[in-house]
């Protein structure tokens, strides 16, 4: 399928549902209220992206303030597309989540955006080791931000691969250090999180950089078109959230995290929203490849996207897709 | 169809109720403690002769009815948010003829609610404190009939003796607290020592487990 075949729809016409409160959105997924069933998946596109490019907001942990933003002329413009699109409460939560730790769907940003989000992981870190006298041991030995160097150049290579022979083979190393990199700062959490008074900026860092390996991964799988591998790596990096988040549910954050319960609370839901993106994108890529779409095409639409912040791949395209729900068996009464 | 959103949103429920009961227990504690405190302050002095009797007859039904009422009042609100949050509007089909909601009126569908409270091995009764109260070593040693009244015999004057008994109560309502405390709450340290909030919990992990187990 070409990019311009792709059956995406401007949400548009789900937005009154959704302002009436019958479907609602988890991750990347839109879905009925009442009966489970799922509408489509929720993509960001270039113009989104584009938006958080001008407007500078690279602040991985998705704290960026959106007052500058709005004063900006070309992203004001901008964000009123947006706003006609998923109105202004939905619009200001959408440009959050783009620009947070999870975003939405395949990740739609440049790898100069990519790059630039990293950095600012990078320097965070460093902040962080000068705040409070050092990283702890085992991360030290670590050198995570070695490793975030290591992937930045990678990255690099990455922008003209498209227009090399050699494209292939450089996306490809692109993709390994970004897999070393997810399961680097998987670990650093792992470490991190177990530690009491562990620093509430720390674990932000960490959990951005985990993010932005990870659906930097995913898109390279994308390009590659090594749609098969992406599920299967979007369902490993899944596991390896899910087991992470079953080691610090909120309430023991609370007992770790300095600061307590209000720090704790924000990581959790950080952690929450990164879980239900990479949760999202098993079943994403699969309807993908049901469609028989290419990985680089689908890149392609998006990045090309300029009137809609978001699309949606709705799940009557191609095949008919089954409810989330009906596979499941009846909750067992004890 | 993929299961990981499933898998995900079980594990936010989950993380959410582990939260939220740890919150309102923390909350709503001194509401217990404010009651207790009454029955202390009314505490007759003799009574500190056999200050275990009197724990085990006048403070722990106060605890239990109270940690009873908590454990249903939370055990019900986790079973609604597990229906609605977790096993979602699909599987509100029927199950042998009866919708969720159906069971759920009926009260079989409760699969905390039945939970038998006799399974609170601290509803039974709090810790009780094995005679050292904390106090100085000169009070604890005067003798149990001299309490009171034998403080004056012995040529202590009023204030002293009010000194004492002040003494007395504070130091057996603060060891009360710290027992009731320890049985709501729970202590990381002692994870020997049951606790409602460790009960919930384990009754948490449990639906999480069955409910990842079934997502597999």
């Amino acid at each position: 399928m070409s990019a311009t075949s792709i059956p995406f729809e401007i949400p548009a016409k789900f937005l009154l549902d959704h302002a009436l409160g019958n479907v609602e959105r988890y991750g990347a997924i839109l879905k009925h209220v009442d009966t489970g069933r799922i509408v489509g998946h929720v993509q960001e596109t270039g113009m989104l992206s584009h938006v958080l490019n001008v407007a500078q907001i690279v602040e991985p942990t998705g704290v960026a303030s959106l007052i500058g933003v709005a004063q900006n002329a070309q992203v004001s413009r901008k964000l009123t597309a947006l706003q006609s699109a998923v109105g202004t409460l939905q619009s200001l939560q959408m440009v959050n989540l783009a620009s947070s730790v999870a975003g939405i769907g395949v990740t739609a940003a440049s790898t100069a955006i990519i790059m630039k989000r990293l950095g600012v992981v990078n320097e965070s870190l460093d902040r962080v080791e000068d705040m409070i006298g050092g990283l702890p041991v085992k991360l030290r030995e670590m050198d995570l931000r070695k490793t975030l160097v290591n992937i930045q150049t990678s990255l690099d290579r990455l922008d003209g691969a498209g227009l090399r022979r050699d494209g292939d083979s450089v996306v490809k190393s692109a993709e390994e250090k970004l897999h070393y990199g997810f399961n680097s700062m998987l670990d650093g959490l792992s470490i991190v999180v177990i530690e009491k008074n562990a620093d509430p900026a720390l674990v932000n860092s960490l959990l951005a950089g985990l993010s932005l390996c990870g659906s930097a991964q995913i898109k390279a799988l994308y390009w590659l078109n090594e749609l098969e591998e992406a599920e299967r790596q979007s369902r490993s990096q899944f596991e390896k959230l899910e087991k992470l988040s079953l080691m610090v549910p909120q309430d023991i954050l609370e007992t770790r995290i300095s600061g307590g319960a209000e720090p704790a609370a924000r990581i959790a839901s950080d952690l929450s929203e990164v879980r239900a993106r990479v949760a999202s994108m098993p079943g994403l890529t699969k309807k993908i490849r049901s469609l028989d779409i290419h990985g680089r095409a689908y890149l392609e639409r998006l990045e090309d996207e300029q009137e809609s912040p978001l699309l949606l791949l709705p799940a009557e395209a191609g095949l008919q897709e089954d409810s989330p729900r009906t596979d499941r068996k009846w909750w067992a009464l004890r | 169809m993929s299961n990981e959103p499933a898998r995900a949103q079980v594990v936010d429920w989950w993380s959410a109720e582990r939260a939220r009961v740890s919150l309102e227990l923390e909350e709503r504690l001194p509401l217990l403690l404010i009651e207790v405190d009454k029955v202390i302050d009314e505490m007759p002095l003799k009574a500190f002769i056999r200050r275990g009797r009197f724990q085990t007859r006048q403070i722990n039904p106060i605890v239990g009815k109270w940690i009873e009422a908590e454990y249903k009042r939370l055990s019900a609100e986790i079973d609604e948010s597990f229906f609605a949050d977790v096993i979602g509007p699909e599987e509100h089909k029927s199950h042998d003829g009866w919708s969720a909601d159906e069971l759920l009126t009926a009260g079989a569908a409760t699969a905390f609610s039945i939970a038998p409270l006799a399974a609170l091995p601290f509803v039974g009764g709090l810790l009780v404190s094995t005679g050292f109260l904390g106090l100085s070593a000169t009070l604890a040693i005067i003798p149990a009939s001299i309490v009171g009244a034998g403080l004056v015999a012995l040529g202590l004057g009023p204030s002293i003796r009010g000194w004492a008994r002040r003494k007395l109560r504070e130091t057996f309502r603060a060891r009360i607290r710290t027992n009731i405390r320890m049985r709501v709450l729970g202590e990381p340290e002692r994870p020997e020592i049951a606790s409602l909030k460790g009960t919930i919990f384990t009754e948490l992990d449990g639906f999480l487990s069955k409910r990842l187990g079934e997502l597999e």
